[in-house]
């Protein structure tokens, strides 16, 4: 009863106001509004960002384009007005979103100004949307054929990014499940110095490579060759659009690194700065922590070649200490029944873990933000539900089977919460098998 | 000083005084009464010995006035020790009694030969029964100190054995302790691929007599050792037909054998064998290693009037076995691994006792020792592309071809898909020997003097083929080498010894000095002649020898000698290698081929012309004790390996040219239709038109400064080893029949290699080429460069024996009370390793911190490195680096490179483990006449005790560590017929 009284009110007020607006300002009056976009410290105000002014009481918007000082210019009839502003700028591969809104611009005089308040909040990125790492059975069943790892980054955001300067990177102890001499009282000994180690070597482009929103890039890690002739459930690298992880002069284990099928562009070839022994990238089978690194004020050679980033493990095997900000994704693998698994990746890039089964052509495959893509208007009709690819209890919880949709033309936005236990389940097949 | 030794020589093989008295008699069976063909009746100090014919007589002539002590042997009697005082043509009539747990004494651990002024243990054939040992090896844990055996079965790795020396020491200790069986050496020198010990599993264990351990100084009678020496001896003589009959978990092992009287004088023939079968999983019984030894021996002896007397024995030993896992459901379809270890060791001997005034004995014979030890490893092996597999053996850029296209390419493309390969490795060193030892035997007064002369020639080979395949299309990257090819290494040695018994009132002094000169002869290798000797000398006084009172006598004796090691085949015939570098790969064609071109270096072995022959300098001294119901027995030891061998390599400026996929980018000609040539030597590649429609092409390139490099064999540095081994054996306590031994060793070892050898870092520099620089290291890359270890085992054994139940129970305590390992870094001339302020350093500390010093992070600096670009110019490390970090930050950032860092802070910090212990029991009775049964059970308590770590604070527990013997158990039959 009360309800419907304050809705009554509410009614009545409205109209009051409606009534006397009318009446009092029977000619449009016109005022001049100037809205100053008021950025957060460090953030320099940028040109063309549509501002919105939206009438209080008739629902009018007006909208106007910010100069280079960040201010737009609006002529609007007098009035209370909301006033908001959003900006997406992509610094250093990160989608910055700059929101704000003020909902009490009063033009009621010739000239007005007024700001809004802008508020930062972070953009989906690139994430690592697939690992493959476990290998497959072999035709003849005579074990496992496991030199055919791959992975998959998405552009999860809506903006273009330049991942030219990305590099792969993987931690030593390279298996979750053997020992792990970083643990020092229980804990890393590397988290209170704000490094992760990288061991081994670091893959990078050598050519610009540009993700648009919600595309994908293939980097095979080894075996970048149609492996499928032979076993049947593993993957087929001959693909002119693939990448792949080839350096001959450093690691030149040609079982691993087979010369990558034809047909990939040698400007597809990732190289490597690396810095350990051996004559193969370890990525683990099994369990490994794999990680995306973006250098920040410096080059990765430059990195690379300072041995002030050098950390030992063990008696020979150099790694080098990737500072923790630089990390863009990260994935820690645990293997799936061992007791003893320990995390490498500080919590700040990976809070969680997934399990994975390795020799059976399992993958690893992020989550779809269900709420997100569901949002998205363009999606409706295109989703796929009713996900069933999932291993054992590791399945989307999301229910949205991304690879089916994304054929029907969605587009996906996954779950990124830098917390795998969240983001990532167990796929029983490869995408790349689809 | 020469003239003076040879002056000696002369004085002491002048005779003096002729011999007059006959020993003469018979050997009989204490029970039975009758008498004892083919026992041996030898005057213990001479060379002075007969064997008793089929009437159980003997006759020993040409003795002179005096005490003798006479030892009396004879397949399945217990041994017999007589002192007897000549003067005049005496008769004598000697009982044995067979070996029987009935009798009063019976020994089952190992006996020090008092005899002998060196060290040397015996483990006679009830002891080996009593452990119930399927291995040579097993037996010998019955030495002072030693532990139980650590394998439970013989899969799992080559059973060796090492005197006075522990692996991972340096000097090749196992290398240097050579084993023989009957005379034969089993020698591991033309082994391929190995310079380590003997494998001892294909030895025969149930036909074994007894073991001699000679751990001091040996008599030059034995050459090419270094760390002692383990005689074999098998059974010789009639004896019943003996049924054993062994189980343990893993293994089982039945053996028969028989000593067979030919009658007249036919001789005795002994034949036996041996099946043995390991499994490595009890759970899945497939993977075996099988010993089939057998055994062969004929012996004969002719008793001529004059009392000279001329023995011969023939003996043939050998096995059919190896390890096979073909029948192993668990692999794969059709995979194995095959490794025969087939053996045959035979030798000839001929000992004519003359006993004339001017010849004792003389001995002659051949011996012969044949392994073949191939394997056979058949794998399956998958690919989605093609892998190239490189044969080649020349100088140059080589293409890879598939196989069906050129059969005999340099490289050739393995095939994708699946297929198996068969790896056959075959490798068969033989040796053959023949000596001739003379021995002369008189006695002045109460001087006896036994002046032996000898020679021996020792020829060893292998006839191997090497590592090879049948199926070329399938065999992987593999450059033949043949074993058989290799030039056999021939060593004449010739050595004189003199043996020189005094005998006085209440004591003897015995002294004995020999010299041995070995000329080693290698034709058709640069080593050509190498000439060694080694003088070898030992004295040993008794006294106070008695019956009565507390103090029944002692013995103090001392040794000092060279003893030389004669090279393996893998350290005199370093292999050639071949430096492989992947030249051109185009991309992988949608089939799977692609086709590589590596560029090939053979690197022609470097033979040190300067090599010497390994050699210890041993040192012993030790006193025997006999008091009122205790004998003890110590040895101290030192010894110094000089100049072991080991070996390094050398590096090499090296250029190549390399040509990858981006080359073929504005390839206009369709990969389908391509054909690549190399140019052999330029490495230019040429792209040309099957079709013959668009022009050939050539590609760019890239030139790789690279090195290459070579093994050589050098000498390392010396180590040494020391210790003090004791025996305490209490008499038995007649009310509870039980005796007490406490046996034990202390052991230290302390090695630091400072050959500075180089070493190279592979990575690549900041330009994108290799590293350029070379370091030189004192003693290898290694953080430490050599360590100390100290051990303290001490053995408590109560044995009770009950003759009335013909039963011995024993019961062993094995304790470690120290096991430590301090590792070093040292250098003569100066520092080699530095305290670091932060792991993350590569400066040395400012403060002068000691790197023994508690925990501290350590870098090791190459004393010196050189740069590609001036391969002669030596430039100390540690002075560039302090420059270069404050001047040339590039040069600073390549150079730490080659600096090592510890990657733990404790790596200086003693390593030591808190004492540990183990028990093992053993229950040996006889049931009637006919059986013997017996029972082991080895770290019976199963040991859950934690020990802790002093290096790192760790605790570990010993529940199936390496430090102690597994829990195992057994049980075996021995049946008498």
């Amino acid at each position: 009863m009360r309800n419907f009284f304050s809705a009554l009110s509410i009614l009545m007020l409205s109209l009051l106001v409606y009534s006397c607006t009318d009446k009092d300002n029977p000619q449009y009056e016109l005022s001049n509004v100037k809205i100053q976009l008021v950025y957060p410290e460090g953030y320099n105000p940028s040109e063309g960002v549509e501002v919105s002014l939206k009438n209080t009481s008739t629902g009018a918007v007006f909208t106007e384009k910010t100069g280079a000082d960040g201010t737009a210019l609006f002529e609007v009839p007098k009035g209370i007005y909301e006033a908001s502003a959003s900006e997406q700028r992509v610094i250093d591969a990160e989608v910055y979103l700059f929101n704000g809104v003020n909902s009490n611009v009063n033009a009621g005089t010739d000239n007005v100004e007024a700001v809004i308040n802008l508020e930062l909040s972070k953009g989906g990125s690139v994430v690592i949307k697939e690992l493959y790492v476990g290998g497959c059975p072999k035709d003849d069943g005579s074990g496992y054929f496991s030199r055919d790892q791959y992975v998959i980054l998405y552009n999860n955001s809506s903006a273009t990014i330049d991942i030219s300067d990305f590099a792969l990177a993987l931690v030593n102890p390279y298996n979750s499940q053997s020992k792990n001499n970083d643990y020092v009282n229980g804990e890393l000994f590397y988290a209170s110095e704000g490094w992760i180690p990288a061991g081994n070597g670091l893959w990078y482009f050598e050519n610009n490579v540009k993700l648009e929103p919600g595309k994908q890039i293939v980097i095979a890690i080894c075996g970048a060759v149609d492996n499928t002739k032979t076993y049947s459930q593993s993957i087929n690298y001959a693909n002119s659009e693939y990448y792949c992880c080839y350096d001959v002069e450093d690691y030149n284990n040609t079982s691993y690194y087979p010369t990558p099928s034809e047909v990939i562009p040698t400007e597809h070839y990732l190289k490597v700065y690396s810095y350990g022994l051996g004559n193969a990238w370890p990525l683990s089978n099994s369990s490994p922590a794999f990680y995306i690194v973006r250098p920040q004020g410096t080059t990765l050679k430059d990195f690379v070649d300072n041995p002030d980033n050098e950390n030992m493990y063990g008696s020979n095997q150099v790694r080098r200490k990737v500072p923790v900000e630089w990390v863009v994704d990260g994935i820690e693998v645990f293997a799936k029944g061992q007791a003893n698994n320990q995390k490498r990746l500080l919590p700040t890039i990976d809070a969680g873990y997934v399990e994975m089964t390795a020799k059976m052509g399992y993958t690893l495959y992020r989550n779809v933000d269900k709420e997100a893509t569901e949002a998205i208007k363009e999606n409706e009709g295109k989703l796929v539900y009713n996900y069933s690819l999932g291993v054992d209890d590791s399945t989307d919880p999301s229910g949205i089977d991304a690879e089916a949709s994304i054929k029907n033309g969605a587009r996906i936005v996954y779950k990124d919460t830098n917390n795998s236990t969240v983001d990532f389940h167990q796929r029983s097949r490869a995408s790349l098998r689809n | 000083m020469k003239t003076k030794l040879l002056l000696i020589l002369i004085f002491l093989i002048t005779p003096l005084v002729g011999f007059s008295h006959i020993i003469s008699g018979k050997v009989v069976d204490i029970k039975s009464k009758k008498v004892i063909e083919f026992a041996t009746v030898w005057v213990v100090g001479t060379g002075i010995g007969t064997v008793t014919d089929v009437n159980g007589n003997f006759q020993i002539n040409n003795l002179s006035d005096g005490n003798y002590e006479i030892i009396i042997r004879c397949l399945g009697y217990t041994e017999k020790k007589e002192k007897i005082y000549i003067t005049k043509n005496t008769k004598l009539v000697f009982y044995l009694s067979e070996t029987s747990l009935a009798l009063n004494e019976v020994t089952v651990t190992a006996e020090r030969k008092a005899d002998d002024a060196a060290t040397t243990y015996t483990l006679n054939r009830t002891a080996l029964d009593h452990l119930q040992s399927v291995s040579v090896t097993d037996a010998l844990s019955l030495l002072p100190g030693e532990q139980t055996n650590k394998y439970k079965t013989l899969t799992s790795s080559e059973q060796v054995v090492t005197l006075r020396g522990e692996s991972l020491e340096m000097g090749n200790p196992d290398f240097g302790t050579v084993v023989e069986m009957d005379g034969v050496r089993l020698s591991a020198n033309a082994t391929a691929q190995s310079t380590g010990g003997t494998d001892l599993r294909n030895v025969g264990n149930n036909n074994v007599e007894r073991i001699d351990v000679i751990t001091g100084v040996p008599s030059v009678e034995y050459g090419d050792l270094t760390n002692g020496v383990v005689r074999i001896i098998t059974r010789k003589g009639k004896s019943p037909l003996l049924v054993n009959i062994s189980v343990r978990p893993n293994t089982q092992s039945y053996s028969l054998s028989k000593g067979i009287d030919l009658g007249g004088k036919r001789g005795i023939v002994n034949l036996s064998y041996e099946h043995v079968r390991s499994v490595s999983d009890i759970a899945s019984p497939y993977t075996s290693y099988i010993r089939n030894a057998f055994g062969f021996k004929y012996s004969n002896a002719v008793n001529y009037s004059s009392g000279r007397n001329l023995s011969m024995d023939f003996s043939l030993n050998g096995n059919v076995g190896g390890l096979n896992s073909e029948s192993d459901p668990d692999a794969f379809k059709e995979t194995y691994t095959k490794k025969k270890d087939n053996a045959l060791w035979s030798s000839v001997a001929f000992n004519y006792m003359i006993n004339s005034n001017w010849l004792s004995n003389l001995r002659w014979g051949v011996t012969f020792s044949y392994s073949d030890k191939m394997s056979e490893v058949k794998t399956n092996k998958s690919a989605s592309s093609a892998m190239p597999a490189l044969h080649t053996t020349e100088e140059g850029y080589f293409v890879a071809s598939k196989y069906e296209d050129n059969p005999s390419s340099p490289i050739i493309l393995l095939p994708t898909g699946y297929w198996y390969v068969t790896t056959y490795n075959d490798n068969r060193p033989i040796n053959y020997s023949a000596y001739v030892k003379a021995k002369w035997t008189h006695k002045i007064g109460n001087i006896t003097s036994n002046l032996l002369l000898g020679s021996d020639m020792k020829f060893e080979g292998n006839w191997g083929r090497g590592e090879y395949y049948t199926d070329m299309s399938v065999a992987p990257t593999w450059r033949e080498y043949r074993y058989d090819n290799l030039p056999y290494i021939n060593n004449w040695a010739s050595y004189i010894e003199e043996d020189l018994n005094v005998s006085f009132r209440n004591s003897s002094l015995n002294l004995k000095a020999g010299l041995r000169n070995d000329m080693t002869i290698i034709s058709g290798s640069d080593y050509g002649n190498v000439s060694s000797l080694s003088p070898r000398i030992s004295a040993k006084y008794s006294f106070g020898n008695t019956d009565t009172g507390f103090f029944r006598g002692a013995t103090v004796r001392m040794g000092w000698g060279k003893a030389v090691k004669l090279p393996s085949f893998e350290i005199l015939y370093p292999r050639e290698t071949y430096v492989d570098r992947l030249a051109f790969a185009p991309g992988t064609m949608a089939d799977g081929t692609t086709y590589y071109a590596y560029h090939t270096h053979p690197v022609t072995p470097i033979y040190n012309s300067s090599l010497k022959w390994q050699y210890s300098i041993m040192r012993e001294v030790g006193a025997d004790v006999k008091l009122k119901g205790v004998r003890m027995s110590l040895s101290f030891y030192y010894n110094s390996m000089m100049s072991p061998y080991s070996s390094t390599r050398f590096y090499s400026p090296f250029d190549y040219k390399l040509t990858d996929q981006s080359a073929l980018e504005t390839c206009l000609i369709p990969s389908s239709d391509r054909i690549y040539n190399i140019d052999r030597n330029t490495g230019v590649v040429t792209v040309s038109d099957k079709t013959g429609t668009l022009p050939s092409q050539e590609l760019d390139y890239k030139v790789v400064k690279d090195f290459q490099s070579a093994s050589m064999s050098i000498n390392g540095s010396s180590s040494s080893r020391m210790g003090l081994e004791w025996v305490l054996d209490f008499d038995k306590m007649k009310s509870i029949n039980t005796s007490v031994r406490i046996d034990g060793k202390y052991y230290r070892y302390k090695g630091v290699d400072e050959v500075v050898v180089p070493s190279r870092v592979n990575l690549t520099s900041s330009d994108g080429q290799p590293y350029k620089y070379i370091g030189y290291y004192v003693g290898g890359t290694g953080n430490y460069n050599g360590f100390e270890s100290r051990r303290l085992n001490t053995n408590l054994t109560f044995i009770t024996h009950i003759p009335k139940l013909k039963m011995i129970f024993s019961l062993r305590f094995e304790g470690t009370f120290m096991n430590s390992r301090q590792n070093l870094s040292e250098y003569s001339g100066g520092t080699r390793s530095y305290v670091i302020d932060d792991r993350g350093d590569y400066l040395p500390s400012a403060t002068d911190k000691d790197i023994y010093d508690g925990d501290n992070y350590v870098v090791t600096y190459p004393l010196y490195y050189v740069s590609r670009d001036d391969m002669d110019t030596k430039v100390p490390f540690m002075e560039k680096l302090l420059w270069a970090y404050d001047n040339d930050r590039d040069l600073y950032n390549e150079l730490t490179k080659l600096a090592v860092k510890s990657s733990y802070g404790y790596i200086f910090r003693k390593q030591s483990y808190s004492p540990y212990f183990s028990a093992n029991l053993n229950v040996s009775k006889e049931i009637g006449r006919y059986l013997t049964v017996s029972f082991f059970a080895n770290n019976f308590f199963y040991s859950t005790q934690k020990i802790k770590n002093e290096q790192t604070g760790n605790e570990m527990s010993l529940f199936d560590s390496s430090l102690i013997t597994p829990f195992n158990y057994g049980i075996s039959f021995k049946l008498k017929l």
